[in-house]
């Protein structure tokens, strides 16, 4: 039994619906359309980059599937971009601030009284970077508190004389 | 003129001299109206039937059908010649049918075309129809009605390789062609869906 042979009845069946037709004129009604609608559109308007990538995306499934995969990856590419430079941003050291130091130990607090004029500079003074000396002394790394030395000092920090 | 649109199934890949379509297209390339209306008229009675037979509504087919004329006409300059002016009108056509047929998924208004009286003539037909009923007018319409309903159930794939074999009679390649598949690809899908409609079809099928 050959391929179509198989479905002789199912085939016979479908031969009816070569049988459906529009109804008279309908055909020509719709080539007036078409010329109507050509007419009546700029030739030009085919023209625009837009229109022509379109065109192609419509006619070549193969192009599409390129675009997108062009603008996935220009899209994964970007969104790693960023989280590199945010984590970048996120991890760069803080400069310390006098600010920071003189929280960190009351030591370091503003000595003078309070409304005075010097109190008031040296208030202003405390969020500039610390990355001067303080007072003829700077911060440290590397300080290990001993029994003798803790609460004394700021932890992490030790006092080198000038 | 409807009796003789449809009963010239099989209809051929290449119905006319490749040469005058070649003249036309180039000249509608050039935007001569006149000659494009031309290929408008040799072709609009297969792309209707094609979009008619996939969507089961008169409306829709007339719309696709003029948009597929009008995007045609707007895409001419990319038309190189790689295939026949038949083949890449077809892919247009079909390709606006699948992708009508994802928008409108969940309705299935059927207006359907009037069967031509030559139908209650056809030998094949009386034979399928003649043991139902005495009225064979109703049960032509009833067939029609039911026919059109088990191909709405296909998938759009399946449907299509229906449409252009069993009802417009293309051959395998130039469907492969169309479809941008290959020849075995269209013969499964047509035993699929062959399968398909006489498990929906069964009261009909011996």
């Amino acid at each position: 039994m050959s391929f179509d042979d198989q479905f002789k009845d199912v085939q016979r069946l479908l031969a009816l619906k070569r049988y459906e037709c529009p109804p008279p004129g309908h055909l020509a009604r719709i080539a007036r359309n078409i010329r109507a609608t050509l007419k009546t559109e700029p030739r030009d308007r085919q023209s625009t980059w837009w229109d022509a990538l379109l065109n192609q995306l419509d006619l070549g499934p193969a192009w599409a599937a390129a675009l997108a995969l062009a603008v996935a990856v220009a899209y994964f590419y970007g969104w790693t971009w960023s989280h590199r430079a945010q984590t970048r941003a996120e991890f760069a050291p803080a400069i310390p601030t006098q600010r920071w130091i003189a929280d960190a130990n009351p030591f370091w607090s503003t000595p003078f009284s309070s409304g005075s004029e010097r109190a008031a500079r040296v208030h202003d003074q405390l969020d500039r970077p610390s990355i001067y000396p303080i007072l003829g002394m700077e911060p440290v790394r590397g300080w290990r508190p001993s029994s003798n030395t803790r609460g004394i000092v700021p932890v992490d920090y030790t006092i080198r004389s000038p | 003129m409807a009796a003789t649109l449809n009963q010239s199934a099989p209809v051929e890949s290449e119905p006319r001299p490749a040469e005058q379509d070649d003249a036309l297209v180039k000249r509608s390339q050039h935007g001569d109206l006149d000659a494009y209306d031309e290929l408008v008229r040799r072709y609009r009675e297969r792309v209707y039937s094609a979009l008619y037979h996939m969507t089961s509504s008169r409306e829709d087919a007339s719309d696709l059908t003029q948009e597929t004329f009008v995007k045609a006409f707007r895409a001419l300059k990319s038309f190189k010649g790689d295939s026949s002016f038949f083949t890449w009108l077809y892919r247009i056509a079909i390709n606006k049918a699948i992708n009508f047929l994802k928008q409108r998924k969940n309705r299935h208004p059927m207006s359907l075309d009037d069967l031509d009286f030559n139908a209650e003539h056809d030998p094949d037909l009386v034979a399928l129809i003649s043991e139902k009923t005495p009225r064979r007018e109703a049960a032509l319409a009833e067939l029609q009605a039911r026919l059109n309903e088990a191909m709405q159930k296909l998938s759009e794939p399946h449907r299509l390789v229906v449409t252009l074999h069993d009802i417009q009679g293309l051959p395998h390649e130039e469907i492969g062609r169309i479809m941008d598949c290959n020849v075995g690809t269209v013969r499964s899908r047509l035993f699929y869906a062959r399968q398909q409609l006489q498990a929906f079809l069964a009261d009909y099928v011996k």
